[in-house]
Parts: C-alpha cells; sequence; structure tokens
C-alpha cells in the first residue's frame, strides 16, 4: 500500500550553499504518511515528485519526528521526478518529515553515512562524536551571536573558524561555507554582512539540529 | 608510542583519540598552553611524547605558538633534528599562508587538513616514519587512553 501526502508548507532553506542552480525554489516540507499496514523494513512511496512540481526533485528525510507511533531510524530517501522512491529500514507505522530541496542540495545525511563508515560502522561511537558535534555548536553560537553583538572581530573569526572546523568533521559543508564566510567577514569588520552571515548560519543550525535528532534517535547508544 | 592530542574541538577529538589509540597511549588537552605543560611535563619525567598533534588554532594559546613553545624547550634540551618530538599540525584554516608558517617555518613535522580521515591519517603517520606502510588501523574504544591530561 503506498503511502501518501499529508502536510505541506514552506521550510527553511537547505543546502544552499554550494552547487545548486543561482535561483532554487524553496525546499518544501512534506508529511509521508506511513500506514499501520505498511511491512516493517521497505516502503515505497509515489507522487512527492509529481506533487512538488518539476525536478529534479531531491529528498532528505528527517525521521523520528513522531515518537509516540514508534519512529526511531532515520535515513536518506532520494526521489527524482517524477520517479517513485524507496523509503528504506522504516521502523514502523506513523508520520515521517520529508525537508524536500530542489536542484542539488547538500546531502548532509548521506555524508554523515560516509563518516559512519569511515568509523566502521560503529554507530554509538557516530552517536557520541554527534553528540559532542551539537554540545559544541550550542556552546560556539552563543560565543558567535555575542561577538556580533559586540563587534568583537577576533572573537567573531575565533568563533566562526571553530564552527567551520566542527562542521567539517561531520561533514555539514553548507554550515561549514557559511562559517567560512563569516569568519571572513568577521575579520574584516563587516558588520551588516556578519549580522546576515548569522541568520543564514541559524538556518542551517536548526536544519541541522532537525536531521541529527531523527539521525541519533535511531542509534542505540553505547552505555544504555 | 605516546601521543598527545591538542583540539579544542571535542568532535575532532575523539575521532583522532580513537584512531590514534590502538598505535599507542593517547592523552588529550584542549589548548595550546595546555599542550605546552603536558609536554613538558612528559619531558622532565623522562617519558617524551613521539607524536604531537596539534590544531591550529585553539584557545587560551594557539597550535602555532604552542609549537614555538614546544621547539623552544627541544632546543634547550639540545633535542634537534630527528631528535625532534613529531608534530602534526591540524587544521580546517583555508589560508595556505597560515598552513604554510607553521609548517615550514614554525618547525612541524606535518599537517592535516580537516575533516581529519583514516586514510590521510595514516598516510601521514607513515611518511613521518611513525607507522609502516599499508599497515592499517582498526577503531578501537580507549585501549590506550590515559586520563593524565584528559581536560575534556
Amino acid at each position: 500500500m503506498p503511502a501518501g501526502i499529508v502536510g505541506g508548507g514552506v521550510e527553511e532553506e537547505f543546502g544552499h550553499g554550494g552547487c545548486g542552480p543561482a535561483v532554487a525554489p524553496a525546499p518544501e516540507v512534506v508529511g509521508l504518511e506511513v500506514m499501520p499496514e505498511e511491512p516493517v523494513g521497505l516502503l515505497e512511496f509515489f507522487a512527492v515528485g509529481e506533487q512538488l512540481g518539476e525536478g529534479p526533485v531531491e529528498v532528505d528525510l528527517v525521521a523520528g519526528v513522531a515518537p509516540g507511533l514508534g519512529l526511531e531510524v532515520a535515513d536518506h530517501v532520494h526521489i527524482v521526478h517524477p520517479v517513485a522512491g524507496v523509503l528504506r529500514h522504516a521502523a514502523g507505522p506513523g508520520l515521517f518529515e520529508l525537508v524536500v530541496g530542489h536542484g542539488q542540495p547538500d546531502f548532509f545525511i548521506d555524508r554523515l553515512l560516509g563518516v559512519a563508515e569511515e568509523l566502521e560502522g560503529d554507530e554509538p561511537l557516530m552517536k557520541e562524536i554527534l553528540s559532542k558535534f551539537r554540545e559544541d555548536l550550542a556552546a560556539r553560537f552563543g560565543g558567535l551571536r555575542q561577538a556580533v553583538l559586540e563587534k568583537d572581530a577576533a572573537q567573531v573569526q575565533r568563533q566562526a573558524h571553530s564552527i567551520k572546523g566542527s562542521a567539517a568533521t561531520v561533514r555539514a559543508k553548507a554550515l561549514q561555507r557559511a562559517a567560512g564566510r563569516m569568519e571572513l567577514a568577521g575579520g574584516e569588520g563587516r558588520w551588516p554582512e556578519t549580522g546576515s552571515l548569522l541568520g543564514k548560519m541559524e538556518e542551517e543550525r536548526k536544519t541541522l539540529e532537525r536531521i541529527l535528532e531523527g539521525y541519533l534517535r535511531g542509534i542505540p547508544g553505547r552505555t544504555a | 608510542m605516546k601521543i598527545l592530542i591538542a583540539e579544542d574541538d571535542s568532535a575532532s577529538r575523539l575521532i583522532l583519540q580513537i584512531s590514534l589509540s590502538p598505535l599507542g597511549e593517547t592523552h588529550t588537552v584542549v589548548n595550546g598552553k595546555e599542550a605546552v605543560e603536558a609536554f613538558k611535563m612528559a619531558l622532565f619525567t623522562g617519558r617524551p611524547f613521539d607524536l604531537i598533534c596539534l590544531d591550529v588554532m585553539m584557545p587560551e594559546m594557539d597550535g602555532r605558538e604552542a609549537l614555538r613553545q614546544i621547539r623552544q624547550v627541544e632546543k634547550e634540551f639540545g633535542l634537534e633534528g630527528s631528535a625532534e618530538t613529531r608534530i602534526i599540525m591540524t587544521t580546517a584554516l583555508d589560508d595556505p599562508k597560515t598552513v604554510v608558517d607553521s609548517f615550514y617555518r614554525g618547525g612541524a613535522t606535518s599537517y592535516l587538513v580537516k575533516p581529519i580521515r583514516k586514510n590521510s591519517l595514516l598516510e601521514e603517520l607513515a611518511k613521518i616514519g611513525l607507522r609502516g606502510k599499508g599497515e592499517g588501523i582498526r577503531f578501537e574504544r580507549d585501549p590506550g587512553h590515559e586520563e593524565g591530561f584528559d581536560h575534556r
């Protein structure tokens, strides 16, 4: 039984920093309803690409948005209009949320899985690394906000540089690029630009947080 | 092998620690000042580090200054040339000038640009004579980690 589209709306921009077209339509969020009758493990879905208009359409999945329904696994799905896609490893029934972008967005989850591969599939270790990344990121964003507010060039540069390094470690390229731009702008005292870049970085962080939350929820803890 | 990892980014520090633990005893610090202190303590107690991974940009004291101070201490102890500690600078910097300054003028043995990948780390260790070419590393959890300088 194919899943149906149950939601819609405009969401923050995702993965806009690099290789996509110069003017891409804003990404959308759609709900993908996994019906209780669906078999666990594999879910086929249709019509998402068609509904979103002209393609190619690429999709990153944010799972775990309905924990009460038993969703625990995040995965990456890829749709090229108008071909139907496959959601792998669906843990169970519920409502999944898809962040959908047009063109060639940054496929963060893909790269994240690449990092996990480099760690020889040690998912608990991956979970620990990502948890530390999130903790560091929260602290550094606090420092960056303060530094921009105070127009402290050295601190803006330092905090942005740290965020750039952290983002590089987990292959969060859009955030890495935005932080790199902030590092330059801060160092040169281009304050109006640092304000808009901060907003851009906050958006990227918000998107990452949502993806990571789902991803982390799907991995067993090292010391459960 | 005794290894010191100086890195303020928790995730990078953990990856380096996990990667290098199979090769020996790892210690971690979070800034350049702590790195210099740990280096001195190890030297004074007769158990110096064989390898130091030093992040270029860290709080308190950055990696370049730490590198300078470490090389200065070594000089005072008559440790020069092949007797010097192998130091790999790690950096997220895009600025080649900074890297070149650290590498060629600052006395680093080598450098790696983040994200640190297992293969590039292996290659670099082989280049600087700390690992046989083609030898692999399995990621292991804390087999040789010492808490002495661990400021996580």
